[in-house]
């Protein structure tokens, strides 16, 4: 007894001493032979007290926390809302046939004449062919003195996600900045980045990766007619 | 007072420490303090031999509830099962006989392990026991009652205590992982048993829901959601269902990262042009800036003892990680191999940082030294493996990987051994996080 409580077991000693106690009573005399996986080699049996109500050493096992409806103050959203949500066809790229866009209530129109610009690995500065690009974008933009268009960043999955929404944040940001240059007031440019987490293009291969390193032209906004 | 207890603990156990370091920073002549960490050196090694004996009213329950406790007690590394023929136990309640005790002796099983499963209506009893076959003394005896739905949990309890009495460390078995799932077309996060059993869904706003992290006492999980369009950060209470929405700032409010006194929230954010590192409390209030360098810092993952805080940035041309002190100061580069390291996470023992660490065209899951030393690459094979998290005892790692294809969460001893798969449905899973507790 000493040399347990020197273990500093204490909940045992008071079990022990009611197994003790207890053990006069009846029990319920099982044997076991290969009844689980582990002991299918053990002969054992198994004697089960079942009449010992272990004073303190009981235990109720409840559910683990978590167990919260995910539906609980979060609001769903009707499917009905989500084809709104849906990029709206006959923008930008042939190849750019795959994906939706913004998962919030922006009504995107289609962003006519505006193109997509890409990047390369890890890269956040604009190619040359790219700035052309963004030159005509510019310049729509500015015959489409009312429209407001938000730049989404992309990346490839080849980088880990955070980074990769840091990555699509700086694309998505520089692209801005350009526009400004170029003579867009940035109040009309809304940037938002999602990483590698939409990809345009789903195969694990270079030609696959060069299209998911851009920033999408997305139309939220447009007022007057085009 | 917590930790000299523990300290002590360890070091009658055999566990060597090491003391910190004063570091001397001449050039701005502070002395630096580095964090204390304990490693164990003692017990990796050798494992301690169990049998594990089940039985029940129904030998399905039994034999669910075997498999069960076998796993767990494989998995916390600390024993050997032992399986053998021809020993006959019987009558044990209080002490094993001496015939008994001298076969277990001669098959080397140190502990019994036993376990009685009783099952009416909705509920389940398991009558735990553990012997020590030295003196033939019942170690512990309890009795676990539960929902017959709760079979698996009730059994991980009884293994934790199992663990706990044998080796005075706290179990994992009861621990869970949060992650991300496409399961339902969105990306939306879901918590499950640290084994991959009982998957919960506990977002549903069907937009992307990303990097989970749980506070340090289990009861708060922090994520970056789009569900109001830009991605910001969420704070939901696993305990009463509230989510409150933390952050609003322009840009990404991503990667965030609790604390270890659970008050304080590192993440970050763009709202300055460039993702810069953070911290907040969980309100979302007292915001304090820490860095302020040109290029991405993200990924913020803080020391046990919340003393510094490392992260992922591209200052230098390269992703890589660096460490800061907890105010944004005293700022080291701690990775210099490999072209592309990020996604840190600090282990709950401190002495090692896991990280995802670029091998050609993928990433592998490596572990530093918070001092630099000791890389090691403890992945290998096809795909990609990324999101690091640790286990409470840092003593192994989830994260998520390609590997199969699909994506899918994975666990692995702290060596590389064991490798283990826990998702099984066809959807892709990323960003696990490992509870606390």
């Amino acid at each position: 007894m000493m040399k347990m409580i020197k273990q500093g077991i204490r909940l045992v000693v008071v079990l022990f001493m009611t197994l003790l106690i207890f053990s006069g009573c009846s029990k319920k005399v099982a044997t076991i032979e290969g009844s689980s996986p582990s002991s299918k080699d053990i002969q054992t049996t198994v004697e089960v007290d079942s009449t010992a109500k272990s004073g303190g050493a009981e235990e109720v096992i409840t559910e683990p926390i978590a167990l919260l409806n995910p539906d609980i103050e979060e609001k769903m959203i009707e499917p009905s809302d989500l084809s709104e949500k849906s990029r709206s066809p006959g923008e930008l790229l042939e190849s750019d046939k795959s994906g939706e866009s913004a998962t919030n209530g922006d009504k995107a129109v289609s962003a006519g004449d505006l193109r997509d610009v890409f990047f390369d690995f890890d890269m956040t500065i604009l190619k040359e062919g790219e700035m052309d690009i963004l030159k005509k974008n510019a310049e729509w933009l500015k015959k489409n003195g009312s429209a407001v268009v938000r730049i989404e960043g992309h990346a490839d999955e080849r980088g880990t996600s955070e980074y990769n929404l840091a990555l699509g944040e700086k694309r998505a940001y520089i692209i801005k900045k350009y526009l400004s240059v170029f003579g867009v007031p940035q109040k009309r440019i809304d940037t938002l980045s999602y990483g590698e987490e939409k990809s345009f293009c789903a195969d694990h291969n270079e030609e696959c990766w060069a299209k998911n390193r851009r920033g999408h032209f997305v139309v939220v906004e447009k007022k007057g007619s085009l | 007072m917590e930790r000299d207890d523990r300290q002590d603990e360890l070091l009658k156990r055999g566990v060597f420490y090491i003391t910190s370091i004063l570091s001397f920073m001449s050039v701005i002549g502070s002395v630096h303090a580095e964090e204390i960490y304990l490693e164990t050196l003692k017990g990796e090694a050798r494992k301690i031999p169990v049998a594990v004996v089940v039985a029940g009213d129904n030998s399905s329950t039994a034999s669910a509830v075997s498999k069960v406790l076998e796993a767990d007690l494989v998995r916390s590394m600390y024993f050997d099962l032992i399986k053998n023929k021809g020993i006959k136990i019987n009558g044990v309640p209080s002490k094993l006989d001496e015939a008994v005790r001298g076969q277990l002796k001669g098959l080397g099983i140190g502990s019994v392990v036993f376990a009685y499963i009783t099952q009416n209506e909705k509920m389940i009893k398991l009558d735990g026991k553990l012997y020590e076959t030295g003196s033939g003394e019942l170690i512990f005896a309890k009795r676990y009652i539960g929902n017959d739905r709760l079979i698996r949990r009730v059994t991980h309890r009884f293994s934790d205590e199992v663990v706990f009495r044998l080796t005075g460390e706290k179990g994992i078995a009861q621990t869970r992982i949060v992650y991300v799932s496409d399961q339902t077309g969105y990306k939306e996060l879901y918590i499950m048993d640290y084994d991959g059993y009982s998957p919960r869904m506990i977002t549903a706003n069907k937009s992307l829901n990303l990097s989970p992290s749980w506070s340090h006492d289990g009861t708060l999980i922090a994520y970056t959601s789009y569900r109001d369009g830009n991605p910001d950060i969420y704070v939901v209470d696993l305990t009463t269902s509230k989510r409150e929405k933390v952050t609003s700032y322009p840009g990404l409010d991503i990667s965030p990262s609790w604390s270890p006194d659970g008050g304080l929230i590192a993440f970050a954010t763009s709202m300055d042009g460039d993702a810069e590192i953070y911290v907040m409390d969980k309100e979302g209030e007292g915001l304090k800036r820490l860095t302020y360098m040109h290029g991405e810092d993200v990924s913020p993952t803080w020391s046990p003892a919340g003393e510094e805080i490392a992260f992922t940035s591209d200052r230098g041309g390269t992703p890589q990680l660096y460490i800061m002190k907890a105010d944004g100061t005293n700022v080291r580069r701690l990775t210099f191999k490999g072209e592309y390291n990020s996604d840190p996470a600090w282990s709950p023992r401190g002495d090692k940082i896991a990280f995802a660490c670029r091998r050609g065209s993928s990433f592998r899951i490596c572990t530093i030294n918070p001092d630099g030393k000791g890389l090691t690459e403890i992945t290998s094979g096809g795909g990609s493996d990324e999101s690091p998290s640790w286990a409470p005892d840092g003593r192994r790692i989830v994260f998520a990987s390609s590997r199969e294809g699909k994506w899918n969460i994975y666990m692995i001893n702290n060596d590389g051994s064991k490798l283990e798969r826990l998702t099984h449905d066809d959807a892709n899973h990323w960003g696990p996080d490992w509870s606390p507790n």
